[in-house]
């Protein structure tokens, strides 16, 4: 503290200044002994019972020696845990905008900081994005703190490293990188704290920012970062080697680097039967194909090609669209948007009232329209297939772009056939291959292939997975 | 910019570029066409068959699949192919096609232009069953099937389910294109009819020169299938060697089948080895049987066999005049240097038969274990 504020009048003004520049902030003005001590603090965000009996009981009740200095107030009267000096002024509203209390002792170079900070947060519920059967309940919640308490409660190894940074001119929001130090490659670490600096926005509101700024490319279609709402999976992501990214006011942490098999990855594979964790993975990833080209594969069979089909399954085809004016493409296309509307309506509208989206969408889409000859039942059948494959996808982040994609695979068909379909896919492959997660290939362990990593992933089983994924380039290879 | 998207152009633009045209018509606006009849009528050639009737009922209630009969005439195919475009609301499309039939007079005259066609005009199925039928097209057509939804369907499904089952030879564009380009050899199409509401399999046409030459009834065929099917089945009633009265009900199929050619003293000689594995399915009449009267049984379902064989052979050599087994093809890999000098058409007709058909009884059915010491 400088010079000018050790007369008393100096910090009157100071604290007139603060009350001034923060909006809410008390000022608790107390005479203990021959001295004068501020509390500067913002109710909303400091848990004021703590600072009454904690800070305000102790000093009233204090009938020691004289004070002679705030380091004596601190080391000697109050009762906070979380407690340290500070000489800079500047940084006063910093500490109190964070929900800092600040003690401002009359004659003393330097003033104390106690760290009284009561946000108002969700209890610790079930997670809603990232669903399992068998799996732990404590999701992730908008608390850092709490977030952390997860992870550390399941991980208590001294090289477990929690690096915190402070992103947002104006939010000034926590955000952590959890990772083994003794397992992650610090050039991941290294790599992502430099990309943090970096970062020059007024605001974090969601990981989803921090997810696009790390990201390689201004805008990216695939998710190179995974995203993690589960603490149990978040910490398996950890133990792998890979780098937890948590933001406080985030309910998601952001897993680094994540490639395309992990994507196809439950926690229930892991979990449960190991056969079962095989069959579903393949499951999976029929869903995804099944989901990016179903409705296109309709199309090109009804409408170029359906010689690919026998017989028979021809003249069913075509008798399921006798009564159809529209050409397949449009049936298709208008499907798959009406789909996508009652999708997004159901998101958006209140619970209560979301089940009568879904009653209305089943009556029009899967009795009115082929009621009334508008689209051929069967590819209300196809859409509802290819609608729920998109919905198996463990992180829905991935299933997100499949579902643009697809219409995309669509046009092509409807305009080129089997080629177009067959261009989509390759361009969908090229998109794929060429992706790179912090420096690893999206689709390693496929591509470069290797053997190993690719038998460890399917079978999913602690007792036979030995090793961490190679392409992670971790330090300590071995998990047992 | 350019260079940016140069991959994804490539990948659009060649395929578009490097392929043929594509056709955009939805299934249901398209003529699907089920079966094809081709008969010579005069001096015009007939087309018929049957096209699809597209029905669909409201209200969730089952849909309706039908087929109806048309017929063209013309003088070749195309002026044919061009009357019947001339009575469709939307493109002709033959992807659903199940079988082709021809009549015996146009099978006759020669199937191989027609064949050409089927395998060199885009949009036809190179596995399209082939057959020629008893009586001309346009009346086989015109029957009504009960056991099936119409007559192409009734012919292909009769005629796969006793391929599948070694009772006939299902004979495709391809396999038949193939026999052509082989040159010296004829083939053996399904000879079929419609009767009672049902489609039967008569037997087998044999063709020579892509011409109709014979047919080899059902009955007859036993020796045929067991050259030619992938998995030839006899059932067969035998009596035991004991006692006359006793009949046994008998199914062999085989088990290893093993052709060798040579050519001695300017003779083709044919080896045919076959080993057959019988089944006692069960007895008319319960009774012991001993080890005697079982062996006994082997020779007579070999002798059976093997007569059936030399039969059909005989019939080749002698009616047919043409090799419709295909003989020619292990002769001209095992004797490529013979067979480039020799006329094998005229030689084959001298060809000399060496048939051995060792049968085993591997199942005798007898439930009863003690039935060995009975009889003892």
């Amino acid at each position: 503290m400088g010079d000018n504020m050790i007369e008393e009048s100096n910090y009157i003004s100071k604290v007139e200044e603060l009350k001034n520049n923060i909006t809410g902030m008390m000022s608790r003005k107390l005479y203990i002994k021959d001295k004068v001590i501020y509390i500067l603090y913002i109710p909303q965000i400091s848990n004021r019972d703590s600072i009454s009996e904690n800070i305000i009981k102790p000093l009233l009740q204090y009938s020691g020696t004289p004070i002679i200095s705030a380091g004596l107030v601190m080391s000697s009267i109050i009762y906070v845990d979380d407690v340290f000096l500070e000489e800079d002024d500047n940084k006063i509203t910093d500490y109190i905008m964070q929900g800092k209390s600040v003690i401002l002792v009359s004659d003393s170079s330097q003033y104390i900081v106690a760290n009284t900070l009561k946000v108002e947060k969700r209890s610790i519920q079930s997670p809603e994005v990232e669903a399992a059967v068998r799996s732990p309940r404590d999701a992730f919640n908008e608390n850092l703190d709490s977030n952390l308490s997860l992870i550390r409660y399941r991980i208590k190894d001294s090289s477990l490293k929690i690096d915190y940074s402070t992103v947002g001119i104006r939010t000034k929001t926590s955000v952590v990188l959890v990772y083994l130090q003794d397992v992650a490659n610090s050039k991941y670490v290294t790599e992502i704290k430099k990309k943090l600096e970096q970062i020059k926005v007024d605001g974090i509101l969601e990981s989803g920012y921090i997810q696009k700024l790390i990201s390689n490319k201004n805008a990216t279609l695939f998710p190179e970062i995974g995203i993690s709402e589960r603490s149990d999976s978040a910490c398996a992501n950890i133990l792998e080697g890979r780098i937890c990214i948590l933001v406080d006011g985030s309910n998601l942490a952001l897993i680094v680097p994540k490639g395309f098999v992990a994507f196809l990855d439950a926690g229930d594979d892991h979990y449960d039967n190991d056969y079962l964790g095989i069959f579903i993975k393949f499951f999976r990833f029929l869903a995804l194909i099944i989901s990016l080209t179903l409705s296109s594969l309709y199309v090109i069979l009804v409408a170029y090609n359906p010689e690919f089909l026998p017989s028979q399954y021809i003249l069913v085809l075509a008798t399921s669209r006798v009564q159809v004016p529209i050409n397949a493409v449009t049936e298709a296309v208008m499907m798959e948007v009406i789909l996508e509307l009652l999708r997004e309506a159901n998101l958006r509208l209140p619970k209560q009232i979301s089940s009568s989206i879904s009653i209305v969408g089943t009556i029009v889409i899967g009795q009115a329209a082929v009621y009334a000859g508008i689209v051929s039942p069967l590819l209300v059948i196809i859409v509802a297939l290819s609608s729920i494959a998109s919905y198996t996808v463990a992180d829905y982040t991935f299933s997100n772009p499949i579902r643009l994609l697809k219409f995309v695979i669509l046009f092509l068909s409807g305009t080129f056939g089997m080629f177009g379909f067959v261009m989509g896919l390759n361009i969908v492959a090229i998109k794929i291959a060429s992706i790179t997660s912090f420096g690893v290939p999206f689709t390693a362990t496929i591509a470069p292939f290797n053997y190993k990593d690719i038998k460890n992933y399917i079978l999913s089983n602690v007792v036979l997975d030995e090793e961490r994924p190679s392409f992670l380039n971790t330090k300590d290879k071995k998990r047992k | 910019m350019i260079n940016r998207y140069k991959n994804i152009v490539i990948v659009v633009l060649l395929p578009l570029l490097l392929t043929g045209c594509w056709d955009y018509k939805d299934v249901n606006k398209r003529d699907i066409i089920i079966s094809i009849g081709v008969d010579q009528v005069d001096n015009s050639v007939e087309f018929t068959g049957e096209a699809a009737k597209l029905m669909s009922a409201k209200g969730g209630e089952s849909s309706m699949m039908a087929a109806y009969e048309y017929i063209s005439l013309g003088k070749h195919y195309e002026g044919s192919r061009a009357d019947y475009d001339a009575e469709i609301p939307g493109p002709y499309f033959a992807g659903a096609v199940r079988c082709v039939v021809f009549s015996k007079k146009f099978g006759a005259k020669g199937i191989e232009p027609y064949m050409n066609r089927l395998y060199n005009i885009v949009g036809f199925r190179n596995s399209v069953l082939i057959v020629i039928s008893e009586e001309a097209p346009r009346d086989l057509f015109r029957r009504k099937i009960q056991n099936d939804i119409c007559v192409g369907y009734a012919i292909e499904d009769t005629v796969k389910y006793l391929d599948d089952n070694g009772g006939a030879l299902y004979k495709t564009v391809q396999e038949i294109i193939s026999d052509i380009q082989f040159r010296s050899i004829g083939y053996f199409i399904p000879y079929v009819t419609v009767d009672k509401g049902t489609a039967k399999y008569l037997g087998l046409a044999a063709m020579k020169d892509s011409k109709l030459v014979g047919i080899v009834k059902n009955g007859d065929s036993a020796g045929v299938l067991f050259l030619l099917s992938k998995q030839p089945t006899n059932e067969g009633v035998f009596a035991s060697s004991s006692n006359e009265k006793k009949l046994l009900a008998i199914k062999t199929t085989l088990g290893k089948r093993r052709i060798k050619t040579s050519y001695k003293d300017k003779n083709i000689h044919i080896d045919i080895d076959l080993k057959l594995k019988s089944q006692l399915q069960y007895e008319y009449n319960i009774g012991p049987l001993s080890k005697q009267d079982i062996k006994k049984l082997e020779e007579t379902i070999s002798t059976r066999i093997k007569d059936s064989i030399l039969a059909v052979t005989k019939r080749s050599q002698k009616e047919f005049k043409s090799d419709v087994f295909g003989f020619a093809r292990y002769f001209k890999g095992e004797n490529p240097e013979v067979y480039k000098s020799m006329d094998w058409n005229k030689e084959y007709q001298n060809a000399i038969f060496h048939i051995n058909v060792d049968t085993t009884i591997v199942n005798t059915n007898l439930l009863d274990p003690n039935a060995e010491k009975q009889i003892k």
